[in-house]
């Protein structure tokens, strides 16, 4: 039916259609329409206000070269659906870390698949909400610990410098330690000997102190060497004159009841494509990092590496082979260090990796080795052999480091000037120039 | 009067139908962000007519695309400014590449936007 059939003229049409422009240029939720390979037919104003500080005005023409820098993988999440139709993903989390208080840190993206060749795509910022759920987490997994029952408990307490003063059957019922094995020692006493680096059991105690308590989780070890996931909560014990006097401790054993909550953070903490940690894990695992540094002044170097033409790789074998080869770079990557270290995809082919206790000299030898053998990787991907090279940039931490993204920033400068110089090549900031 | 180098005075002295009639937008708005002048050629660009917009606020109804430390924040916190960048707006829901240009100055009323496609 035409408009001057339905008895509309076109003066009202105008002014129906410029209403309804009024309605989505104030509509509170960025909205995007894209093909499958994140073109962008529409956009509302607020999706660009979202997008623009992250990416370049060029790249809003793409929603997925938009977020690449922080959603890396949301393309192969999109490429890998199968549905006709239907919700590609729900309220993916996308960490920004702009670091200004009055820019979005975190962004919820939806995509829903509506036909073959059109996605919706919905973005809010959730930054407020993010920091919310955060104390609700603690909050609850300090109850859930007080009702769960006292048969789970280990309960023990440290004097005033973190060492073991009382212990009793409850803590060797979960540990299999004896009161003579851990009386007078510090809680690294639970970790792996390669986890134990310097005092992430002192951290905790000096987190409490601080704070009054502190709520950490993760695998501990027992006597017999076999490992449990275990929260833990240490509490001050503080005298009236505000003095700390010691710590009473309760460690939980939740290795049954986390294999859910592990697969949820699993989902929630790695890059879908590689499985190293992603963006937002990988800071995490950062600040945390720093923090240690900060209070121990360990050595703490950083890495970044970058997967050498990788675009010929994509442009030349396709966007699969580009994922594969990505695949096996990560594993090799990850293979090539301990647990302790950290490694997180922070872009399209850039990988960064954390080394606590590592100087910048050893820093080099693990990413001269690290290069080797993805050199060596020599992919085969549909029977055809890509071959793939890295250029690694490695700094050290300066003394007077004010972040974390500082020391990055110098280890970037490094990977330049090893692509620079011709790629496959492992480059270090000298001392001097790192900030 | 060119985009790259009109001053807050020519766009002053001008009047309504010369701005109308340039080949930019032009959006005159006051300290407190309500639009008091949205030209043509904006109008025919945005699809909002002058008489929805003019009394409205500029960041939070007109375009709520510039609500960020890029464009609004700017005119807040630089007393003078005469800043051009690049930018997106999102005109009639098509995502447009544009170049912005911000001017204000302590000793003008009227803030100008001028945007060019």
């Amino acid at each position: 039916m035409s408009a001057v059939a339905a008895g509309l003229d076109l003066g009202q049409l105008a002014s129906e259609s410029e209403r309804l422009l009024e309605f989505l240029y104030v509509c509170p939720v960025g909205l995007v329409e894209t093909d499958e390979a994140g073109e962008v037919s529409l956009m509302n104003p607020l999706a660009a206000r979202l997008l623009m500080p992250i990416a370049a005005p060029a790249s809003l023409a793409n929603l997925f070269a938009a977020l690449e820098p922080y959603a890396p993988d949301l393309r192969y999440i999109a490429s890998s659906f199968g549905g006709e139709r239907g919700a590609i993903c729900e309220n993916r989390r996308i960490h920004l870390r702009q670091g200004r208080p009055d820019a979005p840190e975190v962004l919820a993206c939806s995509l829903i698949k509506i036909e073959r060749g059109r996605i919706m795509a919905v973005l809010t910022d959730v930054t407020e909400q993010v920091v919310q759920e955060r104390r609700l987490k603690e909050a609850e997994s300090w109850f859930s610990m007080i009702l769960a029952g006292v048969n789970d408990f280990a309960l023990l307490s440290l004097d005033a410098t973190g060492r073991i003063s009382a212990w009793n059957v409850s803590g060797e019922r979960q540990t299999g330690y004896a009161s003579r094995d851990v009386l007078g020692r510090t809680m690294n006493v639970f970790y792996f000997p390669d986890e134990a680096v310097q005092g992430r059991a002192l951290q905790q105690v000096d987190l409490a102190r601080r704070d009054g308590w502190h709520i950490d989780e993760g695998w501990r070890r027992r006597k017999d060497g076999s490992r449990y996931w275990c929260q833990s909560l240490v509490s001050a014990l503080e005298e009236k004159t505000g003095e700390v006097t010691g710590f009473s401790v309760v460690l939980r054993d939740v290795t049954q009841s986390k294999t859910n909550a592990e697969e949820i953070r699993r989902l929630l903490t790695t890059d879908q494509l590689t499985g190293v940690s992603n963006r937002a894990r990988f800071f995490e695992l950062g600040e945390a990092e720093f923090t240690r540094w900060k209070r121990f002044r360990q050595p703490l170097s950083a890495m970044m590496v970058d997967v050498d033409h990788f675009k010929r790789v994509n442009d030349g074998h396709g966007h699969a082979a580009g994922d594969e080869v990505l695949k096996q770079v990560a594993a090799s990557l990850q293979g090539g260090l301990r647990s302790i270290d950290a490694i997180g995809r922070l872009g399209g082919e850039e990988f960064a990796i954390l080394l606590p206790s590592v100087d910048l000299q050893g820093a080099a030898m693990i990413a001269e080795r690290l290069r080797q053998t993805v050199a060596a990787l020599a992919p085969v991907v549909d029977g055809r052999t890509i071959p793939v090279t890295v250029s690694i940039g490695c700094a050290e931490i300066a003394a007077d480091a004010p972040d974390l993204e500082t020391l990055l920033k110098s280890a970037d400068g490094a990977l330049y000037a090893a692509k620079q110089g011709g790629r496959n090549k492992v480059a270090v900031v000298p001392p001097a120039a790192a900030a | 009067m060119d985009f790259a180098t009109c001053s807050i005075g020519d766009l002053d002295r001008a009047s309504g139908a010369m701005l109308d009639d340039l080949p930019f937008g032009v959006i005159g708005f006051d300290a407190a962000g309500t639009v008091n002048f949205y030209s043509a050629t904006e109008s025919r660009l945005a699809g909002l007519s002058p008489e929805k917009v003019v009394g409205k606020h500029l960041f939070s109804v007109v375009a709520p695309c510039m609500n960020n430390f890029m464009v609004a924040q700017r005119y807040e916190d630089e007393p003078e400014l005469d800043a051009t960048i690049d930018y997106v707006l999102t005109l009639r829901m098509r995502p447009t590449p544009v170049k912005l240009r911000m001017l204000r100055s302590a000793s003008a009323a009227r803030r100008y936007l001028l945007v060019q496609r």
